[in-house]
């Protein structure tokens, strides 16, 4: 075992996923010439649009920043669990692989307790997590665990999605093998929706945890049912 | 690989990962969703403007039905009001052409009375010189020339007056109940023209 080991297939899959969310973002940014937006501009809009929903009671003033977030984390996941079903392409989804799945968590951590810490300030942060003071070590102990069932659970499962697809080729006879096969691609297709949009979705909620709850003019009409 | 490694310790690719990770966040975060977002509020203010317009000139569609509504009953009070005065100008009229009708019969009739009174009288006149002649002439024939002509006159005169007074009265209060009792009780349907006979 070598920390220092770098896996180059997994290093190409998730610079690839890179560069396709970073196309798929500015061809989305692009200002429609004829008033129409085009189809990748309405997913973008369609994920900020549920993202926005979901973000409950977050300030305004770092709103943007949070949806973005979330929404970019859903996108790069999704399309890092759906780089496998590429036919022919022999790519593995760099997220069956534990260290995409640690760096997401990580960034997505980093990123809640940073905006926490601007939000809140120092002492703000502190306060916290030691109010009460008796609680502090299960905080603690909870944000250990945050970032681990977060990496746990998305490589758990496209681990195992991508390790029947394996097992369904070699345990089944070619032929017999076809249909389950499908089968189970359709399936790997869901599983990877989903998990992206549990990931996404756990991230708003842990932005939400830590962030304060803004005064109530602060909040948006659209959560407040109007 | 798998049999070098345990797949559940990271290595160094987790480096390179959340460094493009980082990049691609920042990116996004800062850069490209920022943009997508201020277009869907702007495009949302603009279809909230709008919708506020729709709103007002719905407001302002009701206002001008329920003015136009207003202008509307107060039309149909007018008109009302003006039938109602048009039937009472009518019921006047015809109750003015009816005593301006019923007092030029009376005129006429008067008149239709004194002339047939002259006639009459003339022919009264006529009748009794005839009387007188037959009577004188047959008190002649049956006494010869020596008849009192006066006696015989004042006797005819006096008979034929009679006669003719009785007569004329009956005859004159008949025609007089006959002609009034035509004459129309109510207002007829239409109004006649009452300046013919005034």
């Amino acid at each position: 075992m070598n920390a220092l080991q770098i896996q180059g297939d997994i290093a190409v899959a998730t610079l690839l996923v890179a560069v396709v969310v970073l196309l798929l973002g500015f061809v989305g940014q692009r200002r429609p010439t004829d008033g129409v937006p085009n189809g990748v501009r309405l997913l973008w809009e369609m994920s900020i649009g549920a993202a926005d929903r979901a973000a409950g009671a977050v300030p305004t003033r770092i709103r943007s920043r949070v949806v973005g977030t979330a929404v970019t984390l859903f996108w790069f996941v999704a399309i890092a669990n759906w780089l496998h079903l590429i036919p022919g392409s022999g790519l593995r989804a760099p997220t069956s692989d534990i260290n995409l799945a640690l760096a997401l968590a990580a960034v997505a951590m980093g990123a809640v307790h940073f905006t926490a810490l601007q939000v809140r300030g120092v002492r703000g942060y502190a306060r916290y997590y030691l109010s009460p003071w008796w609680l502090a070590p299960f905080k603690l102990l909870e944000e250990l665990i945050k970032p681990l069932t977060l990496a746990l659970r998305l490589f758990g499962m496209v681990f195992a999605s991508a390790l029947m697809i394996v097992l369904i080729g070699e345990i089944l006879p070619a032929p017999a093998a076809i249909l389950p096969h499908v089968l189970w691609t359709l399936f790997d297709v869901f599983v990877g929706a989903i998990q992206a949009f549990i990931f996404a979705l756990l991230t708003l909620l842990y932005f939400q945890v830590v962030l304060p709850e803004p005064a109530p003019s602060l909040v948006p009409s659209t959560e407040r049912g109007q | 690989m798998l049999e070098t490694r345990n797949f559940l310790i990271p290595d160094a690719t987790f480096a390179i990962e959340m460094l493009a990770l980082l990049v691609v966040l920042v990116v996004m975060t800062r850069y490209v969703l920022p943009r997508i977002r201020a277009s869907m509020q702007a495009r949302q203010q603009t279809i909230s403007t709008a919708l506020a317009a729709a709103r007002e000139a719905r407001a302002q569609e009701a206002a001008a039905q329920a003015e136009a509504e207003n202008v509307r009953a107060a039309a149909r009070r007018e008109a009302s009001e003006i039938a109602v005065e048009a039937r009472a100008l009518r019921d006047h009229l015809i109750a003015e052409g009816r005593r301006a009708g019923i007092e030029e019969y009376r005129w006429l009739s008067g008149r239709a009375d004194r002339e047939l009174q002259r006639r009459t009288q003339a022919a009264d006149t006529r009748l009794q010189q005839q009387a007188r002649a037959a009577a004188i002439s047959a008190a002649r024939a049956y006494v010869g020339d020596d008849v009192d002509r006066a006696q015989i006159e004042h006797l005819v005169d006096h008979h034929f007056a009679a006669q003719t007074v009785k007569g004329r009265a009956a005859s004159r209060s008949g025609i007089h109940h006959r002609a009034l009792s035509t004459l129309p009780r109510e207002p007829a349907g239409r109004v006649r023209s009452c300046d013919a006979g005034s």
